[in-house]
């Protein structure tokens, strides 16, 4: 459930049709991407969705979760239910049950990660 | 969901195109030269793409790059160009025959900086892909249009575009109200097309495979279409990428298991249906025969094989005599050097004479959980174990009686050599279950400077009694429960002797303080009965100890945060920075459960060890042969020499 804000950006100059090449990018994108890759391809972003998908399953919630995904497929019926609208239905209330603590975990974890490839 | 299998015409065809009938089946070749050979040869003789080479190959691509993603140690290097010229061919071979370019700029920068949408969308083979580029490094595949390797990222089944799903944020942001249904049917116009769902409109390509799950999404059922041949075909690149990738390294490649036709037989010939609840099983209680005064050693090893953590790591096969190094290098010169261990010389010399004997402590403790849980009921006789423990521990050999305690220590001390022990950051599974560490704290008396030492630790000894010229309360002086112990082994104490200070450059009268900085696994509280002062004498005194142990309070951070007397002077600035670091690490859980007791009965010279174990939820007592159900009462009435306590939550490693 890790929020990747970058995917919104460059998609006005790609809806407008133009190539999206490396010199139309600004600064701030070109170290945006270069950490995002770095951070995927060091196995750090694997660490913290498995150290996140453990902390979850401790303290609960995705079981709360679970039960509430079941409950809203059942209401809505199997055959109308996808998975885009599940999330869209499921997300925000989810998102905000997250322990802050998991949270400032994981944030201080990645702010580190970010200190130290930048 | 919606479109369960079958149930999405495109897929249908896709999977018609996918299982046409060719020459050479290459989805069921096992090795990896085949399968280039295969490959190339298709992609010559036919001189066309079709819908099979390109999910196999982008399954084959993505599995590899993310079997190569888990590879961070040095072994990786190898394994991942294997990998990638796994992968390679048949991307290569199915984009390229129809691209007169030759291949200068590989699919890395392909997948990197992405192809213009358009470009994209005017034909699937304008990608170029260089063998070479791919083989150097497996890239991490990005949105073919905002290069973000983020989440959501589709792969596209008709060709070798990525794109994200993912909403776009700006125009978005109005679209989760509660008016869901109608945003997820006019938001195909409304709003602006995701890059991946804008590909499938201009190309008229509906599936694409999520690169994180390997599910595939129907652009024109709106949802993911679930089928049990493409699960399969998935599966199988799976095992594949990984089997090429771990082949350098010492992991175990990923296989499902299946029984021989001889495991099968003994399997189906010996297997009697578990009837008897797990909370009832005796499985794994044995009693152990006294070899001569070896209750002492009897005691400690009913603690090791009621220890879970123990028990698990040695049913589970994690040492074993066909892959102990020991063992594998019996006889031959030792092979440690290279790794930068010290070659344990006298072991190996010793055991040249010795024969059939296991050389290995380790492997013993393997040898004896595996007779325990045998099923057998009869009591053991551990001779074998006796006979290393008198080869590795010459100061317990022979047939006197001896300090349990001084076994358990030369006994952990012999498993962590045996195991590649080195001395720092070893990961044998005695430093994982046992050690912790203890940091020690000088203050001195005149400036107020700290210095901070930080040793590892086996077990925690505490003393019964009060020393000449120590001042307390009576609970301090004389403490007559296991907290109060504790409490008083964290306690400041002024030292008697005056210590050199690195401040005031002088001998300074100082203050001591010791406290646990990391809490191992297992703690084993080892109360100092046996006084050895100018006489010899044993303290009998009650210890009351609980079934359910709080260490939080004796953690250097939780007295570092308490801030009362302790430290004597608020820390600098510099000493504060450790703090705040460690802090964290103990914000878990500081639970512990007793699960076994080991208590001696008689005098300092003479006398006899029994041990209480928890087994399942039921406590037993082990005395040599004999083995006896108590209730926990009776454990916690007793005295209590070693106390052995496990975390009651682990935590996860993410690695």
């Amino acid at each position: 459930m890790l929020r990747s804000s970058t995917n919104a950006q460059p998609a006005a100059a790609a809806a407008a049709g133009s190539a999206v090449g490396a010199g139309g990018q600004s600064k701030e994108d070109q170290l945006r991407s270069r950490i995002q890759q770095a951070f995927i391809e060091s196995g750090e972003a694997k660490r913290i969705e498995e150290l996140l998908r453990a902390r979850l399953i401790d303290c609960g919630w995705r079981d709360n979760v679970k039960a509430q995904c079941k409950a809203w497929i059942q209401h809505v019926g199997v055959e109308a239910a996808t998975v885009d609208r599940l999330v869209e239905e499921i997300f925000p209330e989810a998102r905000g049950a997250v322990p802050d603590v998991i949270q400032i975990e994981l944030l201080t974890q990645i702010r580190d990660f970010v200190s130290k490839n930048t | 969901m919606a479109a369960a299998a079958g149930g999405c015409e495109h897929l249908a065809v896709f999977k018609q195109a996918l299982f046409q009938p060719r020459p050479q089946p290459t989805l069921r070749n096992h090795s990896q030269h085949s399968q280039q050979h295969d490959q190339q040869a298709d992609g010559g003789s036919t001189g066309e793409t079709t819908g099979r080479d390109l999910f196999t190959a982008m399954q084959r691509y993505l599995q590899a790059w993310r079997a190569s993603l888990q590879l961070t140690s040095k072994h990786a290097a190898s394994a991942t160009s294997s990998a990638a010229s796994l992968a390679t061919p048949p991307v290569a071979a199915a984009a390229t025959t129809t691209s007169g370019t030759s291949g200068t700029s590989g699919r890395q920068r392909s997948l990197r900086s992405g192809p213009p949408a358009t470009a994209s969308a005017a034909s699937p083979t304008e990608v170029q892909l260089s063998p070479a580029a791919v083989a150097s490094k497996i890239p991490t595949p990005a949105c073919s249009v905002c290069r973000a390797p983020g989440r959501k990222l589709h792969a596209c089944l008709s060709c070798t575009f990525f794109g994200c799903r993912a909403k776009l944020n700006h125009n978005a942001s109005n679209g989760t109200t509660a008016t869901m249904m109608d945003t997820s049917m006019t938001s195909t116009t409304a709003l602006p097309l995701s890059h991946a769902e804008a590909h499938a409109r201009q190309c008229g390509h509906p599936l694409a495979c999520d690169v994180v799950h390997d599910q595939i999404y129907c652009f024109e059922c709106q949802d993911y279409v679930y089928d049990h041949e493409m699960d399969d075909i998935i599966e199988h690149q799976r095992v594949e990428a990984e089997r090429a990738a771990y082949a350098e390294t010492n992991r175990l490649p990923y296989l499902p298991w299946v029984p021989k036709a001889e495991e099968a037989r003994l399997i189906s010939a010996h297997s009697v249906a578990n009837v008897t609840d797990p909370e009832d099983s005796t499985l794994g209680l044995r009693g152990l025969n006294n070899l001569g005064n070896t209750c002492f050693m009897n005691c400690i090893l009913q603690s090791f094989i009621h220890n879970p953590l123990l028990r698990n790591y040695f049913l589970a096969d994690q040492h074993t005599e066909e892959t102990c190094h020991i063992q594998l290098g019996k006889g031959l010169p030792p092979v440690d050097t290279a790794k930068g261990v010290q070659p344990h010389n006298h072991h190996h010399h010793h055991h040249h004479q010795s024969g059939s004997d296991s050389l290995c402590m380790a492997c013993e403790m393997d040898q004896l959980l595996h007779r325990f849980f045998s099923g057998e009921t009869q009591p053991h006789t551990p001779y074998q174990f006796l006979h290393s423990v008198w080869k590795h521990a010459k100061h317990l050999a022979g047939y006197e009686q001896q300090d349990a305690h001084e076994f358990f220590i030369a006994t952990l001390d012999a498993m962590h050599t045996h195991c590649r022990g080195t001395l720092l950051n070893c990961h044998c599974i005695i430093h994982r279950v046992f050690t912790g560490a203890l940091q020690s704290d000088l203050t001195c008396l005149r400036c107020g400077s700290v210095s901070s030492t930080v040793d590892p630790f086996w077990d925690i000894s505490l003393d019964l009694r009060h020393h000449k010229g120590a001042t307390g309360t009576p609970e301090e002086l004389q403490p007559n429960s296991l907290e109060q112990c504790l409490h008083r082994f964290i306690r400041p104490e002024r030292l008697t002797e005056q210590i050199s200070c690195g401040n005031c450059k002088t001998h300074q009268d100082c203050i001591k303080q010791l406290t646990i900085k990391s809490l191992p696994v297992v703690v084993c509280c080892h109360l100092k009965r046996f006084e050895h002062a100018t006489r010899s004498f044993k303290i009998d005194s009650y210890i009351e100890f609980p079934a359910h142990l709080d260490m939080s309070p004796y953690l250097s951070a939780s007295l570092q945060r308490q801030n009362g007397n302790i430290p004597v002077v608020p820390p600098s600035p510099r000493e504060e920075a450790p703090i705040l670091n460690a802090s964290p690490d103990f914000g878990g859980n500081a639970m512990y459960s007793l699960f076994a007791v080991v208590n001696h009965r008689g005098s300092i010279d003479h006398g006899h060890y029994t041990c209480y174990v928890r087994h399942n939820s039921r406590w037993f007592l082990c005395d040599d042969a004999w083995i006896t159900q108590v209730d926990i009462e009776e454990v916690r009435e007793s005295q209590g020499y070693l106390l052995f306590y496990i975390k009651d939550e682990m935590e996860y490693s993410a690695n």
